[in-house]
């Protein structure tokens, strides 16, 4: 009896012959292994086509289970939730959902979940919503829920990875999931991202983003990838709900005469040697272009040195540290973020003032038990470099010290987004530790350009 | 192992070339192996971001760099590190932090925050100095890691991996490669296919002209698309390639950030670093054809040099070919006592018809029975107890001659 299988992310039919006619087109036959071969991802219209031709076969590929459980803490679902789930079941359970952040995207998979019960998948760009997802799941259904990626690797009916880890490891994991939820599905259509998809064989699949449309336009490939967008709802289609209100701050530090000394003779340098090579880093390509230069020479690999050391000067100069003991003095009785441009800051900060740290490197039970330790109020301060920027959920929080960042007015945005969450009463403060007369102004300037801040 | 971004190479008429190491650069390359393997050596005890930044304190010039970051990774490849686990840290950040907040939350606007009294505090509940506390903090980050051995490589040894890692790297980015092959045993073959099984990488199979086999070889998903995914698996068969008496490879590769379609071509004789001998034909096997020094009943043998492969069904690479004077010519394959499934595997290959007349022999040990094969008329399983018999393999090639 001819039989399918799922081997390293794709189908094999075996047992019939080569000429066997009315599969889909994306089942071709391979002389490598004489057996018809389609990406795993057309597990559902190839059964479909078999079952239609009448082919009786054995189904040794699906390895999915149905799930013996349900959703354990029922939660009355936004009437646009309910809406979102009933388009999902029109689109037979294939579909992308489009909803603003912070309107409840992630209740929609719950339910899913809850209506499929199939054994499923979570894919999320980042440890730390692995993590946001790993604890919802445990808690929302009372089990206990694997973990792929970040140093774990724990498979259970309800699983979180990362979009890297579905790559690594989707050839084996690819048949045991019957529902695939993409969180921030946007990230989806990089090539080797949506290779994972098609290596996967759940025949349902719901992908979440607030933010579909990509700047390369590849988002169309998301339809075959995940299924059409089903629902959208806008931010204006749900405005009415209030934020705190919030004072920010911006701190501007001196760097001491040896500081300034060393700071202003590395810019020469750097800066010299930009000139001397004509790039000009506002353009598109104008960091690239440094990048390859630097590494062509000695004067290029000295100006890397340099724009190195000026940067770090900048961004951890010790009067923001300083300043930083008296602000964590002023807010003792608060609950403080503290936000760097890179791990070793944060480490720094960590143990200088010994206070937890999450950082990429950090685990995702640590993490977990952080922020869980930070909601509760046991720890009263976090420092974190740029993991907590996106789509975490990070306990409330009153204060937020910003001692160093990118220009990015989309990560200032969020990390001001972090104590904003709206309690009676409650006044949140964002400082922002800026070194004077160094690029970090013109960067401080460039990511506070945004209705927020006015 | 080395990734893309370290590969030397150089691009020309969509070809990749990539620098090989010989002169006064090999040379050099041996003076910073020797270096850093030196500091490797002195630096065991010490945390990884010290040993990093005494190899970061070597001068090299620019045009070197590559080749310096080269040799380091290979070098950290083979260092040992581990987490000084005098105190477990997870355990201890929690206890300290949870200390140092409360103690912040209970100061007065006068009193300032006094990390070193805590350090010491808990350091003293489990029979530590606060200094040891602090180096226990973080010593599970990989920066903290000790350095507990270096490699005792030599450099030449060090370079020989270096041009192998090379070449390993750039098949990173493969999405499909050729080879035609020719082994001087079957066991050669054998190895390419058990690692091609291994790998779960597919291939096609061919003779070609002058006792070659062409192999191309790819992954599951290229028949639907050109994917790089299988390039760590390409990289990992390199050696066993390489180890082929003959090797004439061709990569197509999607080099660089614009994944810019490339071919990279290899020609080799003879084992790739020297560290690893050519296959030789198993000692039973050159005693089966001592046996056969003169014909027995009409048999002679030689070497086999023929595959047999059924797709979808296996593939077998016979060691022995037996002539009869008659014409009939019936293949060996020597299984051994590694795999009951690869005996299985052959029977199956046989039922469903190979085209030519095989015996399989396999050891007692496998616990399997002649009689699944006894009245096929294409093959035959010789069970043996602890060596080859001549005379029990003439019974064997009789039957398949007549049936």
């Amino acid at each position: 009896m001819p039989s399918l299988h799922f081997v390293a992310g794709t189908l094999e039919l075996r047992g019939t012959a080569g000429d066997l006619g009315g599969l889909p087109e994306s089942c071709e036959w391979d002389r490598r292994s004489a057996c018809f071969r389609a990406p795993a991802s057309s597990y559902a219209p190839l059964v479909l086509a078999l079952k239609e031709r009448g082919l009786s076969f054995d189904d040794e590929a699906r390895k999915y289970t149905e799930l013996d459980f349900g959703v354990r803490a029922h939660r009355e679902p936004r009437p646009f939730q309910s809406e979102a789930l009933d388009a999902l079941k029109q689109a037979r359970g294939r579909g992308i959902v489009v909803l603003p952040t912070g309107a409840g995207k992630t209740h929609v998979a719950i339910m899913a979940i809850d209506k499929w019960r199939r054994s499923t998948l979570v894919v999320a760009p980042t440890l730390d919503l692995v993590r946001q997802w790993y604890d919802i799941l445990r808690t929302s259904f009372g089990v206990e829920v694997g973990v792929v990626g970040g140093g774990e690797y724990s498979l259970r009916p309800l699983t979180v990875t990362t979009y890297d880890s579905a790559y690594l490891h989707m050839e084996n994991l690819g048949a045991r999931f019957g529902l695939v939820v993409y969180d921030e599905c946007h990230h989806l259509p990089a090539e080797a991202y949506s290779l994972s998809a098609q290596q996967c064989l759940a025949p349902f699949r719901l992908g979440l983003t607030a933010t579909l449309e990509r700047a390369d336009g590849r988002e169309a490939v998301l339809s075959k990838l995940i299924g059409p967008v089903v629902y959208r709802k806008e931010i204006v289609e749900l405005s009415g709900e209030y934020l705190s209100d919030y004072e920010t701050e911006r701190v501007t530090l001196s760097l001491s005469p040896s500081e300034r000394a060393e700071y202003d003779a590395e810019r020469l340098i750097y800066v010299g040697f930009l000139r001397s090579q004509g790039i000009r880093m506002s353009s598109a390509q104008g960091w690239m272009e440094f990048v390859q230069r630097s590494s062509r020479g000695e004067a290029g690999r000295r100006a890397m040195q340099a724009y190195r050391r000026q940067r770090e000067l900048a961004l951890a100069a010790p009067a923001k540290i300083e300043y930083l003991e008296f602000l964590l003095h002023v807010h003792r009785g608060d609950l403080a973020l503290v936000f760097t441009q890179d791990n070793a800051t944060a480490y720094q900060i960590s143990r200088r003032f010994l206070v937890p740290a999450i950082t990429h490197q950090t685990k995702v039970s640590e993490r977990s038990e952080i922020l869980e330790r930070f909601g509760k109020g046991e720890y009263g301060v976090v420092v974190t470099s740029k993991v907590l920027n996106e789509g975490v959920d990070v306990p409330e929080a009153n204060v937020a010290v910003i001692v160093s960042g990118s220009g990015s007015v989309r990560e200032h945005v969020q990390r001001l987004g972090r104590i904003l969450r709206r309690r009676e009463g409650k006044r949140a403060h964002l400082y922002e530790l800026v070194s004077g007369d160094t690029t970090e102004t013109y960067t401080s300037a460039k990511r506070r350009d945004h209705a927020a801040y006015r | 192992m080395l990734s893309a971004d370290l590969v030397r190479a150089t691009r020309r008429g969509g070809q990749l070339h990539v620098t090989v190491l010989s002169g006064k650069q090999r040379q050099r390359a041996a003076e910073l192996a020797e270096g850093y393997i030196g500091l490797a050596h002195a630096h065991v005890g010490d945390s990884y971001q010290e040993l990093k930044a005494a190899w970061a304190a070597v001068e090299v010039a620019a045009r070197e760099a590559k080749l310096a970051a080269g040799l380091l990774k290979l070098i950290e490849d083979a260092c040992e590190f581990d987490a000084e686990v005098e105190i477990e840290p997870r355990q201890l950040r929690s206890e300290l932090f949870t200390l140092a907040a409360r103690t912040r939350r209970n100061l007065t606007d006068e009193q300032r925050f006094d990390r070193n009294a805590l350090l010491a505090r808990v350091g003293q509940a489990h029979g530590h100095s606060a200094e040891q506390v602090e180096r226990a903090l973080y010593s599970d980050l990989r920066a903290e890691h000790r350095l507990l051995q270096a490699p005792e490589l030599d450099p030449e040894d060090l370079l020989n991996r270096y041009d192998l890692a090379q070449l390993q790297a750039v098949l990173l980015r493969a999405v499909k490669v050729t080879a035609v092959v020719s082994c001087a045993t079957p066991e050669g073959y054998r190895e390419i296919f058990r690692k091609l099984k291994f790998r779960r990488l597919l291939f096609q199979i061919r003779p070609e002209a002058g006792g070659t086999y062409r192999i191309e070889i790819d992954g599951p998903f290229s028949l639907f698309e050109s994917v790089t995914k299988y390039g760590l698996q390409l990289a990992l068969m390199l050696p066993a390639l390489l180890r082929a008496e003959r090797i004439a490879l061709q990569a197509e590769l999607r080099w660089g950030k614009t994944r810019s379609p490339l071919l990279f071509s290899l020609e080799r004789k003879g084992t790739a670093d020297g560290s690893e001998g050519r296959a030789r034909l198993p000692d039973e096997v050159e005693a089966l054809l001592t046996a056969f020094g003169e014909p027995r009943d009409g048999w002679s043998a030689e070497p086999a040099e023929r595959i047999i492969d059924l797709p979808g069904l296996g593939l077998c690479v016979p060691d022995v070919r037996f002539s009869h004077r008659s014409g009939a010519v019936v293949f060996l394959e020597v299984l051994g006592y590694w795999s009951r499934d690869a005996v299985w595997q052959r029977v199956e290959m046989v039922q469903k018809g190979l085209g030519d007349k095989l015996l399989f022999a396999a050891s007692q040990r496998l616990r399997v029975s002649e009689q699944v094969l006894a009245e096929h008329p294409s093959g035959a399983l010789y069970v043996y107890k602890s060596s080859l018999s001549a005379k029990a393999i003439v019974e064997h090639l009789e039957r398949l001659r007549q049936a």
